[in-house]
């Protein structure tokens, strides 16, 4: 019971913070997520272990097939800054920075102490 | 024709000096504030951010090391090492780097500790960190130090054999490869300092700077290299012809993964995870000004480290080929076999100009201390923060002052770690893997941190216990590996399953260890109080 918790919990912090913008669902950060899982899937690749084939005569299959899975991570990241961007978080701490609300924990203590010597 | 290692040098000292200009012009804009040196006063945009993060990910290892592993293994050693960081390192800069920033701006924090410190409300846990991290970043130091040392000395052999001349170890014969060139210890020293100056001068905004150059720099270097030595080992007219005729030299074994376990290969994906925990990278990821420059970097950090890589690998698997001359023979360990370390620079000297040679050197140096200085401001700020100004400073230490401490820090542990850099140097290599996997250990607590509400200071405190004492048992029976048979950085523990047994890497025992007990302590303890977790969670 308390696992359940566990996981229902991280699953909704994660959905709320990776994607808050209004009118956007949490199905961007769990396209993701799936995406994700299956690029580590295809980078488990012992189809080819084995598989000593020259793609076009130049490189050999493994190395190539790596390349294709280093092309389709840089995809599945140019789709997370397009859908599971957390927007509205970002925007909420930008807006509360240019207000003056964010101070650096330890420049305070120097504020107080009258800035430099 | 010049004397052999001159051009070499001039080069590397051209380069050097560009460098240092470099650190010192940044500190004309220097404010004099310690959020402008430790941050540079979260002034950094898309462009930057990406080229600071890749240079201060990348070290010697993807350039010298990847040829070297990849002569040794085989084109596997890509997917074990590369394109799992292209997957892994983007996912810690989007899932870590992204919130992090968002609280640090919101609570205002420098470093790692002060976050988990204002998490979990516990002033034990900065205490812990402390040590903890300090301790696994300096093998990571001493990794670029000595190699910087050494790349010196390796290309810049030739030069003056009366004044520095290189043995083997029976005393008697000259070591040609090295021979005459610059002393590791002179090399190291040098960049050291060199790294010390503009670090001292530029701060964070220097180390951005030299990091984005220094990036563009091997970046080129890395593909230049690769065109010219396709050409030479070639022989053939047009550079797709030369790739066929080097593709088909490649000996089967190393076009597959024969000499590479699948359980290792699997287990291997957790050692990027190390990002998210290291220090030097959550005080870049603060330098960001808006989470929307990490945008650059997540996307583009797998195609950099392709780019670097794939030459690498390349020139590796080629050399074990059979269009490599058999004169002269390559670089030897003691023990007769082929020194992977030495295949790159070796392939440099042999099939390339001394111009060429000169600037390679300057591109594996420019790799080396794009971390290196990334590292010793780390060190240094988190020493002023999170010691001196929390314990000491209750009332109030100027800005100035800070930034003094944090200046004279980094000073001590440049000292330190140019001292150890003199000892053993084998060893100390194949802690490059342990440091990492020390920081993975901890990567479940960041996480825990900053997603799951329920993770409690008690819980924390068991994890990182069980991180450090799971490593420190596999690392003691690491050490009991002979050094024939690999030694500490060929340890993997062996999991019987039916007649079979599988080989994993350290570094499961030690995640799964600091998870486990993360999670179940916390499930048992007291949360963090409800006005602490508003600080953190919205919902």
């Amino acid at each position: 019971m308390d696992g359940l918790k566990f996981t229902t919990s991280l699953d909704n912090s994660f959905s709320k913070s990776m994607n808050q913008s209004r009118g956007k669902s949490a199905v961007g950060p769990r396209i993701i997520a799936v995406l994700v899982i299956v690029l580590i899937i295809l980078h488990q690749d012992y189809w080819f272990w084995d598989n000593d084939t020259l793609v076009l005569g130049i490189m050999p299959l493994a190395l190539f097939y790596h390349i294709c899975i280093s092309i389709a991570a840089s995809g599945v990241w140019v789709l997370a800054t397009k859908i599971a961007w957390p927007e509205e978080t970002i925007a909420r701490i930008e807006h509360g920075n240019r207000a003056g609300t964010a101070v650096s924990k330890s420049d305070s203590v120097s504020e107080s102490a009258g800035g430099a010597d | 024709m010049a004397r052999e290692g001159l051009l070499q040098l001039l080069v590397i000292t051209v380069y050097l000096v560009a460098l240092l200009a470099l650190g010192l012009f940044s500190n004309r804009l220097f404010k004099g504030t310690k959020q402008d040196y430790q941050l540079a006063s979260h002034s950094i945009g898309p462009f930057l951010l990406l080229m600071s993060l890749f240079g201060t990910t990348m070290t010697a290892f993807a350039l010298v090391g990847s040829t070297g592993e990849a002569f040794r293994e085989g084109v596997g050693v890509y997917g074990l090492l590369a394109s799992s960081s292209g997957i892994v390192h983007s996912l810690c800069f989007f899932v870590v780097g992204v919130k992090v920033w968002t609280l640090a701006r919101k609570n205002g924090y420098t470093t790692q500790i002060e976050f988990f410190r204002d998490r979990l409300d516990s002033n034990f846990i900065g205490l812990l960190l402390f040590p903890i991290l300090v301790g696994l970043v300096i093998p990571y130091l001493l990794i670029g130090v000595i190699s910087s040392g050494a790349t010196i000395q390796a290309l810049t052999a030739g030069l003056a054999p009366d004044w520095f001349p290189a043995m083997l170890a029976d005393g008697t014969t000259v070591n040609k490869p090295l021979h005459g060139g610059i002393p590791p210890w002179l090399g190291s020293l040098v960049i050291c300092s060199v790294v010390l100056v503009y670090v001292f001068f530029g701060g964070m905004r220097g180390t951005t700077w030299a990091n984005t150059f220094q990036t563009i720099i091997f970046m080129l270097l890395g593909v230049v290299t690769f065109y010219v030595i396709a050409t030479k080992l070639g022989g053939e007219d047009s550079l797709l012809a030369n790739l066929q005729k080097l593709g088909a030299s490649i000996p089967t074994e190393k076009a597959t993964r024969g000499e590479i376990s699948k359980t290792k290969f699997l287990t291997y994906l957790l050692i990027p995870l190390s990002v998210g925990m290291f220090p030097h990278l959550f005080q870049h990821w603060m330098t960001a000004r808006s989470a929307n420059a990490f945008k650059l970097p997540v996307i583009w950090h797998p195609i950099f480290i392709m780019i670097v890589w794939v030459p690498c690998i390349l020139l590796g698997v080629w050399a074990a080929g059979s269009l490599m001359p058999s004169s002269p023979p390559l670089p030897t360990l003691p023990n007769g076999t082929v020194d992977p370390n030495k295949v790159l620079p070796f392939l440099v000297n042999t099939q390339t100009s001394q111009w060429l040679s000169g600037f390679l050197a300057a591109g594996i140096l420019a790799a080396i201390m794009s971390s290196l200085d990334s590292q010793f401001l780390c060190i240094g700020t988190i020493f002023n923060n999170d010691i001196v100004t929390h314990y000491f400073g209750k009332h109030g230490i100027t800005d100035r002052r800070q930034v003094l401490y944090t200046r004279l820090f980094i000073i001590l542990i440049v000292a330190i770690t140019y001292f150890l850099s003199l000892g053993n140097v084998r060893s100390v290599f194949a802690l490059g893997v342990w440091c990492f996997s020390g920081f993975t250990a901890l990567f479940p607590i960041v996480v825990a941190a900053l997603y799951w509400r329920g993770l409690s200071a008690a819980g924390a405190i068991s994890g990182i216990f069980a991180a450090i004492i799971s490593w420190c048992i596999l690392f003691y029976y690491g050490l009991q590996v002979p050094v024939s048979e690999g030694g500490l950085s060929n340890f993997l523990i062996r999991v019987p399953f039916g007649n079979d047994s599988f080989e994993i890497m350290p570094v499961a025992v030690m995640i799964l260890s600091s998870l486990v007990t993360m999670v179940a302590v916390s499930l048992v303890t007291p949360k963090p109080r409800p006005e602490t977790l508003a600080k953190f969670f919205n919902d």
